[in-house]
């Protein structure tokens, strides 16, 4: 059932357009980088430093990060959880679906873990293209300097920074793919999933600037992956972090779970 | 068949509100093993919803339905195996193509046998389509919808409007395919607003208006003959002096050589007598037996006129 679940995913061209999107990402982040766009940044001494020459796959990598994190990345997760749950609702076919194999717990979870699944790979991919096409236009070539001021830390360490910063996204990107989850069990169209999805994560976010609240809110952990560049590392909080998003995942698909199995199908 | 085999679909008190609206209102009917179970209403009737509480595709508000004996919907995907369905506009992966859709379910339902799908398609005459789902037009669809509910040989056909769409070879085709499959011993739950098309294949029906379930029986026992007789005979002039001065004829058309004469049933034999000793010529003089359309409007028209005779629920 996962099969053919996956089946129907990549059969929609819409899911593809999510992961070319993760492709055009890079593609403009290696243009502006080639295209001699100003890429100075000032340090503490006041002096400035041209980033150009220090740019390499695992800086790329690390920078489509910091740049997809905050929005698109979000965005395309919602985008092909919308696909897995409420087109299946816009166009009726959950009604065929449900009549022919029954079982809404085991269709829940099926849909689901398809959609982790296509969660980790778009990162996956992202991870991956980034470190290609920054391989091929700046080569893997070790860079020597460092400055807290950078995104991420140069020299790197592959094991310590880009794995864990990768892993801690994972997470961020899984909640907010649960988070989907919860309004698509609610919505009549793709849009209306992405602007619900998408609000209460802007709207969290804007909330978490009242310091009693944020520590409850699951949007002051969606940066967790960043502390991933940190030096020292802050592992205790980055696992904090992690154990906070892991339970509202939890309760998003629960709480999804109860509204789809109670749910009356009237397409 | 018809009728004879033990309760398929009951449903006991099955009650749906939409928020103020009362959509299905205390329905309890009966459809038996054998049956071609007529479910007629109007549009809005409360057809569709009874059939989505019957497919776990919604919640009733009060009462509850039994399909093949599991309680719906708690254990209805014990049943569903059994259970073919043809909903009214047949929903399929629209990137798909016919074939591919049905694969996708028979993969679900285990089926391996790629022989099989091939002959449910040829069956409904989409044999060799490569067109994708959301390129076919309404009448194919159907087909489709009907295809997936052969294709695991069901022991329950439930079918809402399953002619929607069709041209008046593919309705002829689907009659076909039900009476075969009834004949086969699949029970069928057909709902529709096109009563002649019913009334040609059910065996029992029921009729849903306004949410309430207003009779249920055998057709044959609720299309009874009425007071309405077809009279053949001559010559013509004699005739219509006899039918305009007889005290037993409530009124009378002509349409061609035969005229249509209403009188109570029991003033038939009085009226054959009055013809022949007048020296008219019967040729025949034979009971019109009611339509279902004119059983429907009976009962769900303004005034309810509902026939002693077809209160047999």
């Amino acid at each position: 059932m996962l099969w053919i679940e996956l089946y129907k995913l990549f059969r929609q061209k819409q899911v593809y357009y999510t992961f070319l999107g993760s492709l055009l990402l890079v593609v403009i982040l290696i243009i502006v980088a080639k295209s001699g766009a100003n890429l100075e940044i000032e340090v503490q001494t006041g002096s400035k430093i041209d980033l150009r020459p220090l740019i390499n796959a695992y800086f790329v990598m690390g920078f489509t990060l910091t740049i997809g994190m905050p929005f698109l990345l979000p965005l395309f997760v919602t985008l092909n959880t919308s696909n897995i749950f409420t087109r299946e609702f816009a166009e009726g076919t959950i009604r065929t679906y449900l009549v022919r194999i029954g079982g809404r717990k085991r269709i829940f979870i099926t849909k689901v873990i398809a959609n982790l699944i296509i969660t980790f790979l778009l990162l996956v991919f992202t991870g991956i293209v980034s470190f290609s096409l920054g391989a091929l236009f700046f080569g893997l070539e070790a860079k020597t300097f460092i400055s807290p001021l950078l995104p991420i830390p140069i020299p790197f360490s592959w094991e310590d920074n880009f794995l864990p910063a990768y892993f801690y996204s994972c997470i961020c990107l899984v909640t907010i793919a649960c988070l989907s989850v919860l309004w698509s069990i609610t919505s009549n169209s793709t849009g209306e999933t992405l602007l619900k999805s998408l609000s209460t994560v802007i709207l969290l976010n804007v909330l978490s600037n009242i310091q009693r609240i944020k520590p409850y809110l699951f949007t002051s952990y969606l940066d967790i992956w960043s502390k991933a560049w940190s030096d020292p590392i802050p592992w205790a909080e980055l696992n904090r972090g992690a154990i906070i998003l892991f339970i509202h995942s939890l309760g998003f698909v629960i709480f999804a779970y109860f509204l789809f199995a109670r749910k009356d199908i009237l397409c | 068949m018809s009728g004879i085999g033990d309760p398929i679909i009951q449903t006991f008190g099955l009650t749906k509100n939409y928020r103020s609206k009362l959509a299905v209102d205390e329905l309890s009917l009966t459809v038996y093993r054998g049956d071609i179970y007529g479910f007629l209403g109007q549009n809005g009737a409360g057809k569709s919803t009874t059939i989505k509480m019957l497919l776990g595709l919604l919640y009733p508000t009060k009462g509850y339905a039994k399909v093949l004996g599991a309680r719906v919907p708690g254990e209805l995907s014990k049943v569903l195996p059994k259970i073919g369905v043809v909903t009214e506009s047949p929903a399929f992966y629209p990137y798909l193509t016919g074939e591919e859709n049905l694969n996708l379910y028979a993969g679900l339902l285990g089926i391996r046998d790629k022989k099989r799908i091939r002959e449910t398609l040829d069956k409904v005459n989409l044999l060799g389509i490569r067109q994708r789902f959301s390129e076919y037009s309404q009448g194919m669809r159907q087909r489709l919808g009907l295809a997936l509910a052969l294709l695991n040989d069901p022991e329950l056909l439930i079918l809402d409007e399953p002619t929607n769409g069709l041209d008046p070879q593919g309705i002829y085709e689907i009659k076909n395919i039900i009476k075969e499959l009834n004949r086969e011993g699949v029970t069928v739950f057909l709902s529709s607003h096109i009563l002649s098309e019913v009334q040609e294949i059910a065996t029992r029906v029921g009729v849903i208006h306004k949410g309430k379930l207003i009779a249920e029986g055998k057709v044959d026992e609720l299309l009874t003959f009425g007071d309405r007789l077809t009279l053949m005979a001559k010559p013509r002039e004699l005739v219509l002096n006899v039918l305009i001065g007889s005290s037993i004829v409530k009124d009378f058309t002509e349409d061609g050589d035969k005229f249509l004469v209403h009188v109570d049933k029991e003033n038939i034999s009085k009226l054959n007598r009055e013809l022949v000793n007048s020296g008219i010529e019967v040729f025949a003089l034979i009971p019109v037996r009611s339509t279902l359309e004119d059983f429907f409007i009976s009962i769900t028209g303004e005034n309810h006129v509902v026939d002693r005779a077809l209160q047999t629920f």
